[in-house]
Formats: structure tokens, C-alpha cells, sequence
């Protein structure tokens, strides 16, 4: 279903995406699809906006290399809730987008980095320590001793 | 924004999802919280590690066990390593037939760093050679009683492409034919001061290993011969001859037409060369990148040397350190080199403010430059250099004392990547001139020992801006005291190496503030009158990472000082007490108890009698590796300790 200039894509909850055709193909799976007939992504249609809005931006920035800190767009275009970030990191990963999944799992980095402890960390990801006792306290201890 | 919604959380993500994450944490810290979390998390972990550096014995066996990827290992730290080790490491462990191989760690392994592991020996190194065949790069420096047995078994790794053996010095020809012969893909080898090795063995090294690219030879006493057999290798890009007494310019002739691939070469010390000897390396080789000739060249830069020298476009870096520099060779450098990255001129003859003004105004992408004891640099040259060289890294400017603040404040304005900063002796920096340098935000390394017109004034305004100091030198910067330490306690965390030798107005309350310092591993704090038990105690608990201590003639420190030593610095391997007031039970007590402790100065402990000696010395016999005491004690203690130490492997040295 591919036009000359824009792509048409169609979401899991059957709405219809155009999508120019430079930012279409940011996507691996978009590419490959391209080639192959009646083909379907199965992504729905909130995080399919999300990804071609990044995958816009950075067809726009000439896929300039990342580099270590996420610019002030991507910032905010990150500071969603964690159910948001999942189904982005999901989707983005579905449709095989590089640039949206380092920005991603940057921002996932970023919130662990700021996280105090432990057990903020499992807390804001919802993570259940499954470790025995024992465990716990032999990791803390190597943790203790300094090696790199 | 928080959501707990099991369903949705992070370890539904594919595992190449979570090692993605996993890789954007840099810091270790981070990474040792991401491994508490859940047992998926430490699992990944593992899986990613490649590099381990160990710096506790004890827990090396779980960590090989733990982490099955390794690529690199560091056990450079752990001093105590030796073949039992090694065979505990490779081999099964455990009571019952059940227990894993713990082996498997060696089979991707490409790195290993054993430096200063002077307790291996070939049968370990043989084990290790044999049990890990992807070996590429192995650094044994500085294991002095390594030999030719040693070197066969590392000849045995025919993957070996990189080999650092600087101080093996029990190697000789034979075993560097060893591995000559058996490491033919070697392509970086260094041999410092293997001072065994004769030109037959370097002549074998080339005609074996055709593909080196990394070759240093230097303080070597190897003849004009091995230049010649060196000239063969085609492959050759850097060569270290610093140091060897009996090359000359002869020998340099073979290097003209030789090494085709050449770009860097280090010929400081080497007393026979000289600018002749310079010429034919530059003749040949027009592309040079790197060319260091210091303290080589007693007279001035001939005049067919700088006529050579016009070729050398594209120069980075150059050092011709105590040469005599005249108005030519400025103009030369300047016309021609605008390449140079780096420049050194220390102690060289000639040296002008119109030189240098000419040569950074032609090298505007100069970094580092060398200065120390041109004493005819005056403001003039600082306000040149910064204007020009806006990328400037490090300055070293030692003894050049017509520098004045108006220098500085030129620095402090337009040289805002400046790092290191070396300003000894100095005596024109004062407060003003402190104040302006502290602009450069980005200083980590500033030398100010010997400034006598600095004070705690000036250092506070480092203290408020040099938020990313790791060394400061404030040797006999006698106008420091406790207000100047407490400014750079509050700014300066990173700080790891400080020297407060003989500021004298420094009491317990400026040690208390030093306490602050997490990171400081590296304190020298001789002639402290004013210090007590109170301030090394602040020392000693906050310091946590003191490695290196230095505290010659601190007289008034009490003992309740030493035994906070002895309880809390752990990490303590270097110790300096001479001339202090240490009693008996707490010299036993800190030679006892810091497990680490490696090197000993005991010289003249005035309150110790000769039995405490000795039984301090039994307390760390097994792990000492170098002590200095009082010289009459020689006839004084037993022959049995001095027997056992010796044995050991300790070199005492006797003051």
C-alpha cells in the first residue's frame, strides 16, 4: 500500500497512517514489509503516532549520531508514564527503529540513574525482589568491596 | 508517572532490551544497584560484563564464576597472587564432582594485567598461557624476578599480540627468542629496562615478528646493531629509544632509510645522538608524526637539521627539551609545523618572549606546552599563548617567576579547556592571579608548590570554581592554612592527590576538613607541627581510600592518631613515618593490622625501641615489599628478621 511520496499504513485498531516515505523507512520492519504484500503491523494506534513523530524528528536532524545526552525535544517527548514508555519501547522495538529505541532506553537509563536506591528503583518499575535472603546479602557484599 | 502494573513492568522486555539499558549505565555504581534488583537484572549483568579489575584475592574464584564473558581481567591489585592461585582458579573446586569447572572463564579471555604479580612464576603463567587461548594482550610489567622460564611459557600463547614486559629483569636473549619464535603475530612489545638484552635478541625479535608496530627499547644497552636489525621491520610506527647509552648517530643512519611506516620516535637521553643523528631520521621519514629528542642535543639545532625539519608538515608532536634554541629554529617551527599539537622546551637555552609569540601564533591548535625554567617568559608570552591557542590543555611554566597575574588573568579568559596547570615556584602568582585561573572550570591537575604569596584567599576561590581538581600541590605554600582547606573541602570532591608539605599554619581543624575529601587516595603532609592524634584520626576515618601516605616529621602526632590508622585505612599500601613520635604497640598495631601495606619509610622513630621494630616487622612480613629503617639498626636487629624478609622478597634500604 505504498504511494510514490507518502506511505499508508494501517494500525492495529484500523486507523490509516501517511507517513512520508523517508520517515517510513526508519523502520526495519516497515522496510521489509514494503516489499511483501498484504503485509500488517500490529501496533496500535497511540504509540504508532508517537514513533513517526521521532522518527520525524530525526529525519529532520539528518540522523545525526546520538550522542550521550537526550536533546530538549526528546526530553519531553520522553517524559511520559511508564506504561507510556513501555508500549513505546514495545513498539519501537516491533518495528525495529533505531533511533527510538536508544532514546528509549536512555530515558529508562536516565530514571534509574536517579533513582537513590535499590529499592526506588523497584518500586517505580514495579520489579519484585525475588532474590533468597542469602543471595541479597552475598551481592551486597561483593557490591561492597570495590571491584570494577 | 509511577505505574505498578505488573503486567506492563520493565522485565517483560526482551533481554536485548534490558542489555541496551544495561549498557547506557556507565557509572559502576549504577550498575551495582541494577544488580540488586531482581535476579533477571543480575543476570544480565553478568551475561554483559567483559572487563573485571579485582582488588580483593578473596573473592576472586566467585567473580570468575560469576561472570562467564569475560574479555579483560585485571589482577594488577591483587598483590598475593601467585601459581597456587592460578591452579585453584583453572581447576575444579569443591568438595563433591558436582562442582563447576571454574576454568571457563579463561575461554574468551583476551586480556589479562598481572603487573607487579611478583608472586606468579612460570608454572602459573603456563597454566594460564595454556587455559585461555584467545589471549591477545598480556601486561607483565614490573615483575622484576620474571626471567626466561616465564617468558617461555607466555610463548606458548600464539595468539599474543600485544606483550608489555618492562622490568622482567631476569630476561635475556633466550627468552625473548622464546617468544619471538612462538608469538609470531606480536605486534606491541615493550622491554624496559630488560636490562639482559643484547643486540642478538633484538636482531631475532625482528627477523620473527615481521607485523610489530610498537617497539620500545628504551634504557636498554643495546648497540648501533639492533637499529640496523629494526630497520627491517616494515611495519614499525613507533619506537622507543629513550635512555640507551650506546646508540648513536650511526645507528640512526640505518632508521633513514628503514621503517618505511615510521611516525613516532622517543630518542631522549640517548647521549650519543645528536642533531646529525636527527637528520637522518627526518630525512627519511617526512610524515613523522611524534619526534622526541630531549635532553639529547647539548647545542643548537644545526642549521641542516631546521633545513630538514621545513619537510616535517605534519608534525604533532615535539620535544627537544634542554637543546639550545635560537631565533632560526623558532622561525623554522613556525613557518613549517603548524601541525604540533605539543611542544616541550623545558630547560631549554634561548627561549624568548618574541619565540614563543612567533610559534603559537603560527600552531593555533597547540595543547600542550612545556616551558619549565625558561626564565625569560614574562606575561607578555602567557597573554601570546592564550590568545592564540585557545584549545590549550596543559602549561607547564615551573620557575618562570616574571609571571604576574595580568598572565593569568589573559589565561583564565580564553584558555577555558586548560586541565593542568603547573606554576612551581612561581613566585609572581598571588591571590588576584588564582582568582583569575580559577575561570578554567575544566582544571584538574594545578602544581603551586613553592608559591610562597598565595593564601587561603586563593585558594578559596579554587575551592569555588575548580569543582573537578583531582591534584593540588601546595608544597611549602606557607600562606595556606585551615580557612583554605575548608573552601577546597567544600568544592574540590573529586581531589585525589594533595600535598600539604610544610604549610605550617595547617591544624586538626584543617585535617578535619581534609576528611571531607571521599576520594583522596594520595596525601603528603610532611613537617605539620601543628597536627595531632585528632586531625590524623579525622584523616584516617574520612580518607577512606588513602593508598599513600606521607607524614615525615610530623613529631606531635600522638598515638590515638596511629590507631585510627591502623583501624581504618584499609586501603593504605604506601606509609611514610619517620621522625614521628609512634609508640611500640602502634607501630605493631599498623604494620599489622593494613593488609595492604606494601611499602614502609620507618626511619628514626624516636619513641620505638628495637624490640618494637622487630615485632612490627614480623606483623607484616608476609606482605611487605619495601622498608627503609634507621641504619644502626642494622647491627641491632636479628639476623633471623632480616633473614625471613629477605626471603620474602622485601628490600629493606637502610638511612
Amino acid at each position: 500500500m505504498l504511494s510514490s511520496k507518502n506511505s499508508a499504513l494501517e494500525s492495529k485498531d484500523n486507523e490509516i497512517f501517511e507517513v512520508e516515505e523517508s520517515i517510513a523507512i526508519q523502520s526495519e520492519l516497515i522496510k521489509t514489509m514494503a516489499t511483501m504484500v498484504n503485509s500488517k503491523a500490529y501496533v496500535n494506534e497511540r504509540n504508532q503516532m508517537g514513533c513517526w513523530k521521532q522518527a520525524n524528528y530525526h529525519v529532520e536532524q539528518n540522523n545525526k549520531i546520538v550522542d550521550e545526552e537526550l536533546s530538549d525535544w526528546e526530553s519531553k517527548f520522553f517524559e511520559v508514564d511508564m506504561d507510556d514508555l513501555h508500549e513505546l519501547f514495545m513498539a519501537a522495538n516491533y518495528l525495529e527503529i533505531e533511533s527510538l529505541l536508544n532514546g528509549v532506553a536512555k530515558r529508562v537509563a536516565d530514571i534509574i540513574k536517579a533513582c537513590m536506591n535499590v529499592e526506588v528503583i523497584r518500586q517505580t518499575f514495579g520489579i519484585n525482589n525475588d532474590f533468597a535472603a542469602q543471595q541479597e546479602e552475598e551481592i551486597r557484599k561483593l557490591n561492597s568491596w570495590n571491584h570494577i | 508517572m509511577l505505574s505498578f502494573q505488573s503486567s506492563k513492568n520493565l522485565l517483560s522486555l526482551t533481554e536485548d532490551l534490558l542489555v541496551r539499558i544495561y549498557e547506557l549505565l556507565a557509572a559502576e555504581s549504577d550498575r551495582k544497584s541494577f544488580r540488586l534488583v531482581c535476579r533477571e537484572f543480575r543476570r544480565i549483568d553478568t551475561l554483559t560484563r567483559r572487563h573485571l579489575r579485582v582488588i580483593r584475592i578473596e573473592f576472586l574464584p566467585i567473580l570468575l564464576r560469576k561472570y562467564p564473558r569475560l574479555q579483560s581481567l585485571d589482577l594488577s591489585a591483587c598483590p598475593r597472587i601467585d601459581d597456587g592461585v592460578v591452579s585453584l582458579l583453572l581447576t575444579r573446586v569443591g568438595p563433591g564432582s558436582n562442582s563447576p569447572i571454574l576454568g571457563h572463564w579463561a575461554w574468551g579471555l583476551k586480556s589479562l594485567v598481572l603487573s607487579r604479580a611478583t608472586g606468579l612464576r612460570f608454572s602459573g603463567l603456563e597454566m594460564l598461557a595454556r587455559a585461555c587461548p584467545c589471549l591477545e594482550s598480556v601486561d607483565v610489567s614490573y615483575c622484576c624476578g620474571f626471567g626466561d622460564r616465564e617468558a617461555a611459557a607466555l610463548s606458548s600463547a600464539v595468539g599474543l599480540r600485544e606483550l608489555n614486559m618492562d622490568k622482567c629483569l631476569q630476561l635475556t636473549d633466550v627468552g625473548l627468542a622464546k617468544i619471538a619464535v612462538g608469538c609470531s603475530k606480536l605486534e606491541k612489545l615493550s622491554l624496559k629496562w630488560c636490562m639482559e638484552m643484547t643486540d642478538l635478541g633484538i636482531d631475532l625479535l625482528c627477523k620473527k615478528c615481521v607485523d610489530l608496530k610498537y617497539l620500545d627499547v628504551s634504557y636498554l644497552k643495546v648497540t648501533n646493531e639492533s637499529l640496523h636489525s629494526i630497520a627491517s621491520l616494515l611495519k614499525l610506527e613507533v619506537l622507543g629509544l629513550m635512555a640507551c647509552p650506546l646508540i648513536d648517530d650511526v645507528g640512526l643512519h640505518f632508521i633513514e632509510r628503514g621503517c618505511p611506516s615510521l611516525k613516532v620516535i622517543d630518542v631522549s637521553r640517548c647521549e650519543g645522538v645528536s642533531s646529525s643523528g636527527l637528520i637522518f631520521v627526518v630525512r627519511g621519514h617526512r610524515n613523522l608524526l611524534e619526534l622526541k629528542a630531549g635532553y639529547c642535543l647539548s647545542q643548537e639545532l644545526s642549521t641542516a637539521l631546521l633545513h630538514q625539519m621545513k619537510n616535517l608538515n605534519h608534525l604533532e608532536v615535539i620535544r627537544i627539551d634542554g637543546a639550545r634554541i635560537s631565533e632560526t629554529s623558532f622561525q623554522v617551527i613556525s613557518a613549517n609545523c603548524k601541525s604540533l599539537v605539543e611542544i616541550g622546551l623545558s630547560k631549554c637555552l634561548g627561549v624568548t618572549n618574541m619565540g614563543i609569540m612567533r610559534l603559537v601564533s603560527a600552531c593555533i591548535n597547540l595543547r600542550v606546552l612545556n616551558l619549565t625554567c625558561c626564565h625569560s617568559i614574562t606575561d607578555a608570552a602567557i597573554s601570546a599563548i592564550a590568545y592564540s591557542c585557545r584549545s590549550l590543555v596543559c602549561l607547564k611554566v615551573e620557575s618562570c617567576n616574571m609571571i604576574t597575574e595580568k598572565g593569568l588573568c589573559q589565561l583564565g579568559s580564553f584558555c577555558l579547556l586548560l586541565e593542568e596547570i603547573d606554576l612551581t615556584d612561581c613566585c609572581g602568582v598571588n591571590d588576584k592571579g588564582l582568582e583569575y585561573l580559577s575561570r578554567c572550570s575544566e582544571l584538574s591537575c594545578l602544581k603551586l608548590g613553592l608559591c610562597t604569596n598565595i593564601s587561603n584567599k586563593g585558594l578559596s576561590y579554587i575551592g569555588f570554581n575548580c569543582l573537578k581538581i583531582h591534584e593540588l600541590d601546595l608544597y611549602r605554600c606557607t600562606g595556606i592554612g585551615d580557612d583554605g582547606l575548608e573552601a577546597l573541602s567544600n568544592g574540590c570532591k573529586k581531589l585525589r592527590k594533595l600535598n600539604l608539605s610544610y604549610c605550617n599554619e595547617v591544624s586538626d581543624r584543617g585535617l578535619g576538613y581534609i576528611g571531607r575529601l571521599e576520594e583522596l587516595s594520595d596525601l603528603e603532609m610532611r613537617a605539620l607541627h601543628k597536627i595531632t592524634g585528632v586531625g590524623l584520626e579525622a584523616v584516617a576515618v574520612g580518607c577512606k581510600r588513602l593508598a599513600d601516605l606521607d607524614m615525615k616529621h610530623c613529631e606531635k602526632v600522638g598515638d590515638s592518631g596511629f590507631w585510627a590508622l591502623a583501624y581504618y585505612s584499609k586501603n593504605l599500601r604506601q606509609i611514610n613515618l619517620s621522625y614521628c613520635g609512634i609508640s611500640d604497640m602502634a607501630l605493631c598495631m599498623v604494620m599489622g593490622n593494613l593488609s595492604r601495606l606494601q611499602e614502609a619509610k620507618l626511619v628514626h622513630l624516636s619513641n620505638c625501641t628495637v624490640e618494637g621494630v622487630e615485632l612490627a616487622l614480623r606483623a607484616c612480613c608476609v606482605r611487605i615489599k619495601k622498608v627503609k629503617l634507621f641504619a644502626p639498626l642494622r647491627f641491632m636487629l636479628s639476623s633471623e628478621i632480616l633473614e625471613i624478609l629477605h626471603a620474602r622478597g622485601c628490600i629493606i634500604r637502610w638511612d
